[in-house]
């Protein structure tokens, strides 16, 4: 099937959301409107780690215009415990305490009690009413802090998993994978690089809050309306935290401003429910800049020791990489998907990688794009950088010679099918950036990134109109472009314009299951939902066809858009999907196909990129010149959005390696929650992203298709340091290569 | 085949080889094996030939399957 040739998928039509969002008529999450509508706001913790000795809510009660306030009283009292499974590894005791505080504020802005009000003005006012009691303790502000003997435990009564220590600790989980024999590889090895490396914690970014709106009514049911990755996700998730009936919850997500991960978990959902079952009217929740940054989930900082060894030749021959996160105030980093992809780029006869999970007093980590990865990557990508000086050879030949492809056990245990990542070296040696000039004080960064991409669970409707047009209903937020590409997918098996194809995104009780919108999963299982239900939709349209001709189904057969009479049917005329949809009422009524997928995570993302860096060697300020973003995507479905995809990945990673970061003041208080102090790139900042997608077409899938959009913020990080390094003479072992830390590195270095 | 983790619960082996037809058969057999691993496999991601499953228990495997227990493949876009 994947050198079919194809009519629709390839092509860039313009998206079928498109008009809606550029005229600003788009509905995000903050633009329901309810009559009777409350607003709802949120008292904070000004202390990162205290013991809440009492809270009292009687004067923001008693405030004119306050119809409820609730606290962490009014949250059922769940055990804390992991649980796996189709839950998808939550534990709804922390998620519950993560919402809301109990006993203990474990960061600046956890949540303490929450107020609606007629105007959001006089929620904000009685907020500032709201007296608290605490014990201050002292926070444990860096992983070195949590790790020191005698540091303060957050979670005392916490059992940590595969880690054995005496008593109780800041630790809360270690996985490992290994394989051959480290030591023995390392004495084999000509030369060893080893270097330890820190990332700071680092926010997504989406441009728009966290919002909802919540409406009650009194035969128990709840309707939410929220931006989120997974309207699945808050209706099971808000209904385990309120311990309700996850029937009484439908949840319609609204169009969504960004997520990336961090919109694949609730915040406001439970509280503003509890809100408007107290106060019995619609309630309103929207997170300001400030809250999103100190309240939601950013990704780990983290730390990575890394060694890696070769032989002269550029053969590695061994590699050792452990991993430590902060996870935050409750457990749950991404050191597994850390660990599991930090070595996989690259065959090693002997290795080691071991992720470590730490909770620190800082918002709880969640989701961002590629979740770790891109962290371990760093490490790991700065030594390969490493290697190639010190053996003398070309970065991208060295990693021709040792990269992973089809055969390849992958480090974390899975052998790999066909994988395009020498492709993508193969096209970035090739391309006219790699061998353009540089001139003074730039230079020049090779790095590669590897992500599984998802499969999980996606359901679909394909209904065919009467007019012969098609509507595709599925339950995934379209955050990436994919109303396009699932329509296009719908065209290109019913054989009808693009255009004809209305695709549609349902709420939880318009449509079947879906799994939320991340791991790169959409367009790749979601897709495959939309061809079986395209399929089964024609399959019903040839059966049409049969009765109106009166001859058997296995003599119809449909192309492009048109059924074709064949064996015993031959000469009846050709019927184009305009004539038959007239006549479904007379041969059975309304055609609509339905299909349910679970595929396998089966189609590794590989990608290569090259950065151009500048460096005012007076000022230490860097600015990338130019940058080469080369990605497998299996076959892209609507190469616009992949391109955006990858071109979105690098600038969040440029941002990550040269500007972003949480900053913290002694007392744990975040003292950059806003975008003026916390700098992320915006279009100004960088060059256009020039992309060239690879496609090695995924075995696994009916078209060949890949997920694309969490690789391409993979390698940046390297990249761009790998660059800093040619440019400077000074690699870089800590994130961001900021103005000031790169003029001091070059003072240091006497350049 | 084991993560590290697993290891310690199967007397340090690496992989085994046990007869079943589907994923879930298999984990019974592993338990009946190593009761040390009890209950330690119920929600870890398999992957077969390759092909990771985040909830593969019923899927069916071929006599030379070969199955890898891992954690659970998410993501965040």
């Amino acid at each position: 099937m994947t050198d079919r040739k194809f009519k629709y998928v390839g092509t860039r039509p313009i998206r079928h959301d498109g008009i809606e969002k550029v005229t600003g008529r788009a509905n995000y999450g903050a633009d329901v409107v309810l009559p009777g509508m409350l607003h709802g706001a949120i008292a904070r913790s000004e202390h990162a780690h205290a013991r809440i000795l009492r809270i009292d809510t009687s004067r923001a009660e008693a405030l004119e215009g306050v119809k409820a306030v609730v606290t962490g009283a009014d949250f059922p009292d769940l055990p804390c415990d992991w649980q796996g499974g189709s839950a998808g590894g939550v534990d709804f005791g922390e998620l519950s305490r993560n919402i809301m505080a109990r006993e203990k504020v474990l960061y600046h802005g956890h949540a303490l009690a929450a107020v609606a009000a007629v105007t959001l003005e006089i929620a904000r006012e009685a907020c500032e009413l709201i007296e608290v009691d605490y014990e201050v303790l002292e926070p444990v502000m860096s992983l070195d802090a949590a790790l020191a003997p005698g540091a303060p435990i957050l979670h005392p009564d916490q059992e940590p998993m595969g880690v054995e220590v005496e008593g109780p600790t800041n630790v809360t989980n270690r996985l490992a994978f290994e394989g051959g024999d480290l030591d023995a590889g390392f004495v084999d090895a000509d030369v060893v690089i080893e270097r330890e490396f820190t990332t700071p914690m680092v926010h997504q970014g989406y441009i728009e809050p966290h919002a909802c709106t919540v409406r009650f009514n009194e035969d128990g049911k709840y309707s939410i309306w929220c931006s989120t990755q997974g309207p699945f996700s808050v209706q099971m998730y808000s209904s385990m935290v309120l311990a309700i009936d996850p029937n009484l919850v439908k949840c319609t997500p609204t169009e969504i401003g960004g997520g990336f991960g961090g919109k694949t978990t609730v915040y406001l959902e439970p509280v503003a429910m509890l809100l408007a079952r107290k106060s019995g009217r619609p309630v309103r929740m929207v997170m300001s800049r400030e809250e999103v940054f100190r309240a939601s989930g950013p990704s780990s900082g983290g730390r990575v020791r890394m060694k890696l060894g070769a032989k002269r030749d550029g053969r590695f021959v061994a590699g050792d990489c452990e991993i430590w996160l902060e996870a935050g105030a409750f457990r749950g980093s991404p050191a597994g998907p850390a660990a599991m992809t930090a070595l996989s780029s690259y065959t090693f006869p002997h290795f080691r990688v071991q992720g470590y999970d730490v909770v620190v007093n800082k918002p709880k980590a969640h989701a961002y794009r590629a979740p770790g990865a891109p962290i371990s990557n760093f490490a790991v990508e700065s030594c390969v950088d490493e290697m190639a000086h010190e053996l003398g050879i070309d970065p991208i030949e060295l990693r021709l010679r040792n990269a992973v492809q089809e055969g390849d056990r992958a480090a974390y245990g899975p052998t790999f099918k066909a994988i395009g990542l020498r492709d993508t070296l193969e096209q970035a040696r090739n391309h006219a950036h790699y061998k353009a000039p540089l001139g003074e004080n730039q230079g020049r960064g090779i790095a590669c990134g590897f992500w599984f991409n998802a499969g999980m669970q996606s359901s679909a409707i394909v209904s065919v109109n009467t007019d012969g047009s098609a509507v595709v209903r599925t339950g995934n937020p379209d955050i990436g472009g994919s109303r396009a590409s699932l329509a296009i997918i719908a065209a290109e098996e019913l054989g009808i314009p693009v255009e004809r194809v209305r695709p549609v995104v349902g709420d939880t009780e318009s449509v079947g299951y879906s799994d939320l919108t991340g791991g790169s999963r959409v367009t790749f299982a979601t897709g495959m939902a939309v061809i079986e239900a395209a399929r089964d939709a024609v399959r019903q349209l040839c059966e049409r066809a049969a009765k109106i001709w009166g001859v058997d189904a296995e003599d119809v057969r449909w192309e492009d858009g048109i059924a074709h009479g064949c064996n015993g049917a031959a000469d009846q005329d050709p019927m184009p999907l305009q004539q038959l949809t007239p006549k479904l009422g007379a041969t059975g009524g309304p055609v609509v196909g339905r299909a349910q997928v679970n595929p396998p995570a089966a189609g590794p993302g590989f990608a290569t990129h090259i950065c151009d860096l500048e460096v005012d060697p007076d000022t230490g300020r860097s600015q990338v010149i130019r940058y080469t973003a080369i990605q497998d995507a299996g076959k892209a479905v609507h190469p616009s959005y992949v391109e955006g995809q990858m071109q979105g990945g690098a600038v969040q990673g440029i941002g990550w390696a040269l500007n972003e970061e949480y900053l913290w003041d002694d007392d744990g208080v975040i003292v950059n929650p806003g975008f003026l102090d916390y700098r992320m790139p915006v279009a100004s900042d960088v060059p256009m992203i020039d992309t060239v997608i690879v496609e090695v077409p995924n075995p696994t899938h009916p078209y060949g298709v890949r997920g694309v959009g969490e690789t391409p913020i993979v390698p940046p990080l390297a990249a761009v340091a790998n660059a800093m390094h040619a440019a400077t003479g000074v690699r870089h072992d800590q994130l961001p290569m900021s103005p000031p830390r790169v003029l001091e590195a070059i003072d240091r270095n006497g350049s | 085949m084991f993560s590290n983790a697993q290891r310690a619960l199967v007397d340090g082996a690496e992989s085994v080889e046990v007869e079943a037809r589907r994923v879930v058969d298999l984990i019974e057999a592993l338990y009946a094996r190593y009761p040390k691993l009890a209950g330690q496999l119920d929600h870890a991601a398999v992957a077969i030939d390759g092909n990771i499953h985040n909830e593969g228990r019923y899927q069916l495997l071929e006599p030379t399957s070969e199955v890898h227990f891992m954690g659970q493949v998410s993501g965040g876009r």
